[in-house]
């Protein structure tokens, strides 16, 4: 085990030096380029931070070799990866002969990535985890079958790498696409619905772990399964912090610790990037989003989808929480400059509109997002990453503040009904958002 | 013919539950398949059977022990349209189990006492307002339906506000085996075997309670005494079936007709053919949401088959009652 630290600590020290050295070759730069000087000296000052940071695993790695080591190292080199991605980002912007010094600490940070993950199959199994119903759950052995009972929970499984361990998925999940490709050739089998999984199913799919949400029939589940030895996780899905907690989740359960703050650290600074985004904007939007018209379900406060309508703007039904019914005349009190419906869940716009005007007359123009056209449709894949608290959220993020804020984005127009067929999304932020909100929209767009 | 009957549904008893363990989204199992899974209890198919066979136990359990109680109130009402679905009996103990998940209690006993103190506590609230509309077999449905509506209502508030907190309520609140704990079936199966046993000793005073309590009394029949207990053992069934496998509807009603047609009316087969029948109907539900969900293992509730059997039946029964002027 010392041993197999030690090769860590060489790639560490390495990496410190690859750092270390951009960080001078920085500098030099930016003495010979007055132009470029500030931004120039603004990344070296964060990559000295960066390798500050790394400085001080190594030290720790010193101290004491154990499995909570490890976890800390793979937090710290999730994060260095996501940081450097966007430094190489910045310094490709700014100073391209720099590209290839860069690229040296990016290569070194894949080596030790392999290495955390050649480590952590021997050191963090068997992995003790909290999942989101509170429960302490041991895993034997990084799993080599796992299967999932939600569309999230698959999502959230393929956005940290653990994917191709997939053999059993509910009848829902269709990300990433080669989900139904795999179904034909049988290499993952469908084990029921969201609330009616079946127990012969996921007993067929032999699975190590079981990942869930935390979902009434996913928690029951863990009591019957138990029988039969097979360990269920259940992810928590209130809101999008909670999706950062069950990809951590997952990262400790598939062993994919690396992967897993890679990805939670670039959904932070997507979502904060956003924010200070719609921050630029004098007067926050009003949003009500609409996910059913019969009767007319909106989105509460503590939700998923909350979240994202409050840094796109400002939720008006906020106060009421989860997903409350509501009436038609609340519209004229609460005053949406923009209404969002769900597409694919019987609250298309047309439906929207109609409901509001067939209750409300004439007066259904005081509403403003009604009066002003402003009444958007999520469909196809941005509807599913809308509707699901998955890492794919952070993709409809951007799809509604390119649809709210266009001028933000340089876009002229925006079709009502957004679609993958309708908007690209990766076309419309390129350039303009960091590198950590573009990984997270690439692989939500399966590019 | 009533021998015929019974060799009929112990028959159909039989068929069905090998249906039930050998049919399932994983794959049909031969005879020969059955006895290997058996043999190798660590298999993967030894799992599966296991499954199945206390999926197949639980659903014998509920059909038998609903059967029991719905001949029981027929009879303890003087009333052929009522089950504990209709009265409301179910409804008022799953109200009681979710709020006693909603409280965090996970220690079965409780679960049991307190989905019994909702279904006893329903079942004379029922009477009382049936009461309130003038005693009459209509009456009675109606105050049933009514305040199983009324549970039902509150329990999906519950559901709603409290989200999580419930396990399995969504497919538990129309009625599933398919979750069935081998450790609650078994208590739950006791339980109710208890109160098939206190009904099944209180028969000949239930029995003359036919003859009009006058006579009952007259014949030395504590009536009162009697109507409490057999009202007991009813609840102590129901509730605890609810809380394994949640309100099934419908079966408490259509397995005593369906022994009356095959076997007669009289009080005393129907004893032992109502149960079996309830057992015959239960798996008949079962297998057949099973072979709906197909390879996917998306299953139905049980209610969603069930309530297709005892709907229609219940108009049945209510137009011709009312043609002989029993209503």
């Amino acid at each position: 085990m010392l041993i197999a630290f030690g090769a860590l600590y060489q790639s560490l020290r390495q990496l410190s030096g690859e750092v270390e050295s951009l960080r001078e070759e920085l500098q030099r730069e930016a003495a010979k380029d007055v132009e470029r000087s500030r931004e120039l000296n603004a990344i070296a000052s964060s990559l000295e931070q960066l390798s500050k940071r790394i400085e001080g695993v190594e030290e720790s790695l010193k101290r004491a070799a154990s499995a909570a080591e490890l976890r800390a190292l793979a937090e710290e080199v999730g994060r260095a990866r996501a940081e450097l991605s966007i430094m190489r980002a910045s310094i490709a912007a700014v100073n391209r002969s720099l590209l290839e010094q860069t690229d040296k600490a990016v290569k070194r940070l894949d080596e030790l990535k392999k290495e955390i993950d050649s480590l952590a199959e021997r050191l963090l199994f068997p992995a003790k985890v909290v999942d989101g119903a509170g429960d302490t759950i041991t895993i034997m052995k990084r799993p080599a079958r796992i299967v999932t009972l939600a569309p999230s929970a698959t999502e959230t499984v393929f956005f940290v790498g653990a994917f191709d361990r997939v053999v059993g998925t509910d009848q829902f999940s269709n990300f990433p696409s080669i989900i139904r490709q795999k179904v034909e050739r049988k290499e993952i089998i469908i084990v029921g619905g969201f609330v009616n999984p079946s127990v012969e199913k996921i007993l067929e799919a032999k699975p190590d772990v079981v990942i869930g949400v935390t979902n009434r029939a996913h928690i029951a589940l863990k009591d019957i399964l138990a029988q039969y030895r097979i360990p269920v996780v259940v992810l928590p899905q209130s809101n999008l912090s909670d999706v950062l907690r069950g990809t951590i989740i997952v990262g400790e359960v598939t062993g994919n610790l690396v992967e897993a703050y890679e990805m939670a650290t670039k959904m932070k600074v997507a979502a904060s990037f956003a924010l200070a985004l719609s921050n630029q904007v004098k007067e926050r939007p009003k949003i009500a989003s609409v996910v059913w018209t019969q009767p007319i379900y909106a989105v509460g406060g503590g939700s998923w989808q909350h979240d994202v309508l409050s840094i796109v703007g400002t939720n008006v039904y906020a106060d009421l929480r989860g997903w409350p019914v509501v009436s038609p005349e609340s519209f004229l009190a609460r005053k949406p400059d923009v209404i969002v419906a769900t597409g694919s869940h019987g609250a298309g716009r047309e439906a929207v509109i109609n409901v509001l005007r067939s209750a409300l007359g004439d007066s259904v123009g005081e509403i403003p997002a009604i009066a002003r056209d402003r009444v958007f449709e999520t469909q196809g894949s941005y509807n599913d990453a809308y509707v699901r608290p998955s890492p794919r959220t952070f993709m409809s993020l951007y799809v509604l503040m390119v649809a709210v804020h266009p001028y933000l984005f340089n876009v002229t127009a925006v079709s009502l009904v957004l679609s993958p067929e309708n908007l690209d999304v990766q076309r419309a932020v390129e350039k303009k958002v960091p590198e950590e909100a573009m990984v997270l929209i690439r692989m939500s767009l399966e590019r | 013919m009533y021998l015929a009957a019974l060799l009929l549904s112990v028959l159909l008893l039989f068929l069905f539950s090998y249906a039930s363990i050998a049919l399932g989204p994983f794959g049909s199992f031969s005879p020969a398949e059955l006895l290997k899974a058996l043999q190798e209890g660590d298999s993967l198919e030894g799992a599966v059977l296991h499954y199945r066979l206390w999926r197949t136990a639980a659903a014998i359990a509920v059909g038998a022990g609903l059967a029991m109680a719905g001949l029981a109130l027929q009879r303890l009402l003087n009333n052929p349209l009522v089950d504990p679905y209709i009265l409301g009996i179910s409804s008022g103990s799953a109200l009681a189990y979710v709020i006693t998940l909603a409280l965090g209690i996970n220690i079965p006993v409780l679960w049991y006492l307190s989905t019994f103190l909702g279904g006893i506590s329903t079942l004379a609230l029922v009477l009382l307002l049936a009461a309130a509309l003038g005693l009459s077999n209509l009456s009675l449905l109606v105050a049933g339906v009514s305040l199983s509506y009324m549970f039902s209502g509150v329990t999906i508030v519950l559901i709603q506000l409290l989200g999580d907190k419930i396990p399995m309520a969504v497919a538990w609140l129309f009625g599933t085996v398919a979750y069935a704990r081998p450790d609650v079936t078994a208590s739950v199966a006791f339980l109710s075997l208890l109160g098939i046993l206190i009904i099944l000793a209180l028969s000949p005073q239930l029995e003359s309670l036919l003859l009009g309590e006058e006579v009952s009394a007259a014949h030395g029949v504590k009536v009162e005494a009697v109507r409490v207990m057999v009202a007991v053992a009813t609840s102590l069934i129901v509730s605890s079936l609810v809380a394994l496998a949640g309100p099934v509807g419908f079966i408490g009603l259509v397995a005593p007709w369906l022994a009356r047609f095959v076997g007669g009316a009289g009080f005393y087969r129907l004893l032992l053919l109502a149960p079996i029948m309830g057992a015959v109907t239960a798996l008949g539900a079962d297998v057949t949401i099973r072979l709906l969900g197909g390879q996917s293992g998306a299953e139905l509730p049980l209610t969603a088959i069930t309530s297709l059997m005892g709907a229609p039946l219940l108009f049945y029964l209510t137009t011709k009652a009312r043609e002989v002027g029993g209503l």
